[in-house]
């Protein structure tokens, strides 16, 4: 995976980290190195893990190739990652039958047989 | 500016345009100049008489506006450039009618050029990563909310294709679009899938174009021996950007329902009022949720208002007459201003073969990346 000072690829070792609290109004943004908090601008942040299990909020198939570095058909979704964070993330699934809306997730890695770096997310093994 | 709009009248008094087309080798001057002296033609005015310009662009560069102007002559007025992504033509547009209105000019054109494929994206550059490398494209942001509107209205994937047949349609009527071929509900379907229910022509083209408006005062008009009755009036100008989302509705819906009761109270009006909109249908689904934004749709009743027609020429409210980004084409800088000239044209009556009666009240809407909204209600000027 690579990454640089300003532009981390998110990987599970960001996990402990992945986002900002805000001391003055609580809010959590995403991501952790963000410049202010989403709501008040403030920046006394605190990097946080996910304060909750991501839970799946929407979904859909990309079929066209339509960013660099992502190979199509993939399955993109909307994980609530933190309460009023949801964030559009890669879902590790061979396709949608596998999801239900609201489902819980789980955060995994890409491995050296993947051609998508960085975190994506699947169903909790119970739900799978 | 809702009071400066009030205690001095706007008007927009010349329209031109150079087609929107696909990507070509004709250098942006060409364009834009096509569509300035086809908007001073228009208007009967000469080149002189205009006092400032504001010139919407993304992906031309810096300082387009000059190098573009000149030759129509040095006359040494006010050249300002405006980037604000899609709505950068909208931009100048408001830049130009708050001229007039505030009393510093007279006689002000709004023009939009652009050519693809030179523009980039802040949000690569703001030093933060995303989850996932779509995380700001527009295509997987509104499949994903298309499909929650299809799944919350119980609707199938016709309810979206709908608005790429009526607005093809209404295109393929319109001598400044891009496409100019009429498309069945079954070729909008059978069309290639990009993402989630959304098909390649239910997508707007990337393309390149020029649009261009004079505005000027009513003393402007009567001093200049203009046609009042061929200027309609600008009644509001809203300009605002996305808030952090509360419930149910998506940010950017929240943004378009904002912007546009805003510009309707500017204007004294009701949503019930438009008789026409142009708004920024990128996608399919954005004509619908964000006619239901503004009110032309009860709330989740857009599509069916579509398939009713009531959206179409002729309809209570017609949208997108023009084409629309999917029809008529999406150059960017271009795009605002384009859809004050269609207003115009269709306020003037002079909209041959796709002519909507009556029309008195309109709204443009535009939105851009970010987010940005910008709105604008013209009135027809007996």
């Amino acid at each position: 995976m690579t990454t640089s000072p300003l532009m981390p690829a998110w990987g599970v070792d960001h996990l402990p980290t992945l986002l900002a609290h805000c001391r003055r109004c609580g809010t959590y943004t995403f991501p952790s190195n963000a410049w202010g908090c989403r709501e008040c601008g403030d920046d006394t942040l605190d990097k946080v893990p996910m304060p909750q299990t991501p839970r799946l909020r929407n979904f859909i198939t990309v079929y066209g190739d339509v960013a660099p570095g992502l190979t199509s058909p993939v399955v993109v979704g909307e994980v609530e990652i933190a309460p009023g964070v949801v964030e559009e993330a890669l879902i590790a699934v061979a396709d949608e039958s596998q999801l239900k809306l609201d489902m819980p997730m789980e955060a995994i890695g890409a491995d050296s047989a993947d051609t998508q770096r960085g975190l994506r997310f699947r169903p909790l093994k119970a739900q799978r | 500016m809702s009071r400066l709009l009030q205690e001095r009248a706007v008007h927009v008094v010349g329209i031109g345009m150079h087609p929107y087309q696909f990507p070509s080798e004709t250098p942006y001057v060409h364009l834009g100049l096509t569509a300035v002296r086809e908007a001073l033609k228009d208007a009967g005015l000469q080149w002189p008489q205009v006092q400032a310009a504001f010139v919407g662009t993304a992906a031309i560069g810096m300082a387009a506006g000059r190098v573009m102007l000149r030759h129509l002559g040095s006359t040494g007025l006010s050249v300002t450039q405006v980037e604000n992504a899609s709505a950068s033509g909208s931009s100048a547009f408001r830049l130009a009618c708050q001229a007039v209105a505030s009393g510093e000019h007279d006689v002000v054109l709004a023009v939009g050029v652009d050519k693809t494929g030179h523009a980039r994206r802040a949000s690569g550059s703001d030093g933060l990563s995303t989850l996932s490398p779509t995380s700001n494209l527009p295509v997987a942001k509104f499949a994903l909310l298309a499909r929650r509107y299809l799944r919350d209205g119980g609707l199938n994937i016709e309810a979206l294709a709908r608005v790429a047949v009526k607005n093809h349609g209404n295109a393929s009527l319109n001598p400044y679009a891009q496409f100019r071929k009429p498309r069945t509900l079954e070729q909008v379907l059978a069309s290639p899938k990009v993402a989630g229910e959304l098909t390649v022509q239910q997508c707007c083209p990337r393309g390149e174009g020029a649009a261009a408006v004079i505005v000027a005062s009513a003393a402007a008009i009567a001093r200049l021996g203009l046609s009042r009755t061929r200027s309609p009036r600008v009644i509001a100008s809203v300009s605002i950007s996305e808030k952090l989302g509360r419930g149910d509705v998506p940010p950017i819906v929240q943004m378009v329902r904002d912007s546009s009761l805003a510009a309707l109270e500017q204007a004294g009006i009701a949503a019930s009022d438009l008789n026409m909109v142009e708004l920024h249908d990128a996608f399919s689904i954005e004509e619908i949720v964000y006619g239901e934004a503004i009110g032309v749709s009860k709330p989740g009743e857009g599509a069916h208002d579509l398939a009713r027609g009531d959206t179409a020429i002729g309809g209570r409210c017609a949208v997108n007459a023009s084409g629309g980004l999917i029809g008529m084409g999406h150059p960017i800088g271009p795009t605002g201003v384009g859809q004050i000239a269609e207003i115009t044209r269709q306020m003037r009556s002079e909209a041959t073969g796709r002519q909507h009666p009556n029309t008195r009240l309109a709204m443009a809407h535009m939105i851009g990346l970010g987010s940005v909204a910008i709105a604008h209600v013209l009135q027809k000027t007996d």
